[in-house]
């Protein structure tokens, strides 16, 4: 029986190769097929587990709130007390002291936002800069690259100390490490004691400096000067991050939340973050994004199996009087059908299997293109396989019966 | 061996053309028939339906006692690959596939494993002076060494019954003789040989004639 089949793909094989140029041609449209397939599944799975990390790294029982600039500045609350008005805006100790009160056994922490420019000597430094507490860096995903962290002595001393985020150092100016350094940040002096590597969305440049440092030397309010006109905002908060016991207790928490901020806020001057919530539909869209590969690849295969199919409806017609022979010598019909379902079969394995090499040889190709990372799984390999297999079986079958139902009579006169 | 009462055979359902219109004939064993008659009357119809090959629209068939008519279309494949060989004029072998794989071709559908399969094609190829080909494609061989080849693919299912369908048709007259000789030597080692020829001196050295004009049998003896 085993024999049988090596033989019947011996057989199958030696006729592809018999026409090289016609077979290649047939195999090239389940080699695309295949090949398109496994590069976008490795593709996708990359940006997946890409994006995953990312949201992961925010914390997956964090819930943060942030503070946001209203866009149109003019209405927004104004209260006379000088200049040309004082714009408030954002998170403020009311909201805190509520969530404290709604829910008093969440462990949250601070970060005041600090607007005043950084200049590390006369360059000036692309980033933000916010106050912390040492806890804040365990809420979120981070790692100490240099030098040491923001510790509570840091804190309770409000000392002039800095750390960056990677992106933040590397706008530093002059050779050696970002330790050392000396920032100014307003008017004061900072000195930078360690370099961390933070989750954020969109990877930011950070500085972070101790949370009472930021109160006593910045406040809450800051100016801002624009085309001769000086604008006053004040914002108490920066952001609020809390963190729930377990991700189950995460949609709880961040429902209570949103009632305390609809209810004090009438300005969209604020936005809340729930990884988890991100992590949930972007798990949704991979799904649907998963669907539209698989359809696109079952289309292409679609036309890849046309494709033999066709050249299989030649091959027998071209073969009619080879049939009559062989049926003549012995042959059943279920010989014929499997001589040309296996020759069917083999075109498409074969170019399911020379697809995967492709595929797999295409892989670093997009992932230079699009800088994701390509995650080649069994499960697509296998999958495609199967898929060209039924390919095969599919589109070699109304062939390969044709074969077998000729007359052995008129197949011997076949001219 | 076989034998045919009535058989009737029409071609085509709009314009029917009857191309035997009632045979009726005995073949015994080890008997050595030949068919003659003119182009169109019939002889390669005949032939197929004792082959095997084709079903007559009406009248009894028995092959080995079996009444054909009662055989599935797989049984009568599975006859045809174990009991019957057969030779055409125009040779029928497979272009793309070399001398010793032709011949091997009926034992593959029999299922008689690959060494076993070359060791019987060997022989046969031995036994029409055929051996130093086996690796040659039928399209490097001459009329007569195909037709040997033919014949070598005939026997290696050790078939009771050979049948041949002007088997010196497309053959010179000396070649086509040393290839009679060869089916005359399969008849005296026991075979039952059925050979449709247009060569009456050849038809005359066959113990058995029957004539066939129209598809009616007529007088068997004549020469
Ligand atoms: N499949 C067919 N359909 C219609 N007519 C056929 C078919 N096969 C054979 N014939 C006709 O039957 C007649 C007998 O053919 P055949 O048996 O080959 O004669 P012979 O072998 O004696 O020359 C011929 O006239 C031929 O045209
Ligand atoms: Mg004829």
């Amino acid at each position: 029986m085993i024999i049988w089949l090596l033989e019947l793909f011996r057989d199958s094989l030696r006729n592809l190769v018999r026409h090289k140029l016609r077979s290649s041609l047939t195999l090239l449209g389940v080699i695309f097929g295949v090949a398109s397939v496994i590069t976008m599944l490795a593709i996708g799975e990359g940006a997946q587990r890409t994006v995953l990390a990312e949201i992961e790294g925010l914390g997956l029982k964090n819930i943060i709130v942030e503070s946001v600039r209203p866009p149109d500045v003019t209405s927004s609350t104004e209260s006379g007390s000088g200049g040309s008005g004082l714009l408030r805006y954002g998170v403020t100790h009311r909201d805190v002291a509520q969530i404290r009160g709604a829910l008093p056994h969440l462990p949250l922490t601070l970060v005041k936002d600090v607007k005043d420019r950084v200049y590390c000597g006369s360059r000036r430094l692309n980033v933000e800069t916010r106050g912390v507490t040492p806890e804040y860096f365990e809420y979120f995903d981070s790692a100490l690259i240099q030098g040491q962290p923001l510790s509570f002595l840091h804190e309770r001393e409000a000392m002039p100390v800095a750390v960056l985020t990677a992106e933040a150092a590397a706008q530093l100016p002059g050779i050696g490490g970002a330790v050392g350094k000396n920032l100014k940040i307003g008017a004061k002096h900072f000195r930078v004691i360690g370099v961390v590597s933070i989750t954020t969305r969109g990877n930011k440049a950070l500085v972070f400096i101790p949370s009472r440092t930021a109160e006593s030397q910045f406040g809450d309010t800051s100016i801002k000067q624009e085309a001769g006109r000086m604008e006053f905002t004040r914002n108490e908060v920066g952001q609020v991050v809390m963190l729930a016991g377990s991700e189950s207790e995460v949609p709880g928490v961040a429902a209570a939340v949103k009632r305390i901020f609809t209810k004090n806020h009438v300005d969209a001057d604020y936005q809340i973050t729930v990884p988890l919530d991100i992590l949930k539909s972007r798990q949704r869209t991979q799904q649907i994004f998963n669907f539209v590969l698989i359809a696109i690849a079952c289309i292409s295969l679609l036309v890849g199996g046309i494709g033999i199919m066709n050249i299989m409806l030649a091959i027998v017609v071209e073969r009619i009087r080879e049939i009559g022979i062989r049926r003549a010598i012995g042959a059943r019909r279920f010989d014929i059908f499997m001589q040309f379902l296996s020759e069917a079969l083999t075109m498409s394995v074969l170019g399911g299997i020379l697809g995967c090499l492709l595929g797999i040889g295409m892989c670093p190709v997009a992932t230079a293109w699009t800088g994701w990372p390509a995650i080649i799984n069994l499960r697509a390999i296998l999958l495609s396989f199967a898929v060209s297999f039924s390919v095969g079986v599919i589109f070699g079958t109304a062939p390969a019966l044709h074969a077998a139902r000729l007359d052995p009579v008129e197949a011997l006169r076949y001219e | 061996m076989i034998s045919l009462s009535a058989i009737r055979k029409t071609y085509g359902m709009e314009q029917p053309l009857e191309v035997l219109r009632g045979v009726s004939l005995e073949i015994p064993d080890n008997d050595f028939l030949a068919i003659v008659g003119p182009s169109g009357s019939g002889k390669s119809t005949l032939l197929h339906i004792m082959g095997l090959l084709d079903r007559p629209t009406s009248g009894e068939l028995h092959f080995e006692g079996k009444n054909v008519a009662q055989l599935s279309d797989d049984e009568l494949s599975g006859l045809r690959g174990s009991s019957i060989g057969f030779v055409f004029q125009s040779f029928h072998l497979i272009s793309h596939l070399s001398t010793l794989e032709n011949v091997e071709l009926p034992l593959f559908y029999l299922r008689v494993p690959p060494g076993k399969r070359r060791e019987i094609a060997r022989e046969c190829l031995h036994r029409v002076q055929m051996d130093h080909r086996e690796k040659h494609l039928p399209t490097q061989l001459s009329g007569g060494e195909c037709q040997r080849v033919a014949i070598a693919r005939s026997l290696v299912t050790h078939p009771p019954l050979i049948l041949a369908d002007e088997p010196t048709g497309n053959l010179d007259t000396k070649t086509g003789s040393e290839i009679f000789r060869i089916f005359t030597d399969l008849h005296e080692e026991g075979h039952t040989v059925v050979i449709i020829t247009h060569d009456r001196g050849l038809a005359a050295r066959v113990p058995h004639r029957v004539g066939i004009m129209d598809g009616l049998i007529v007088d068997g003896g004549a020469a």
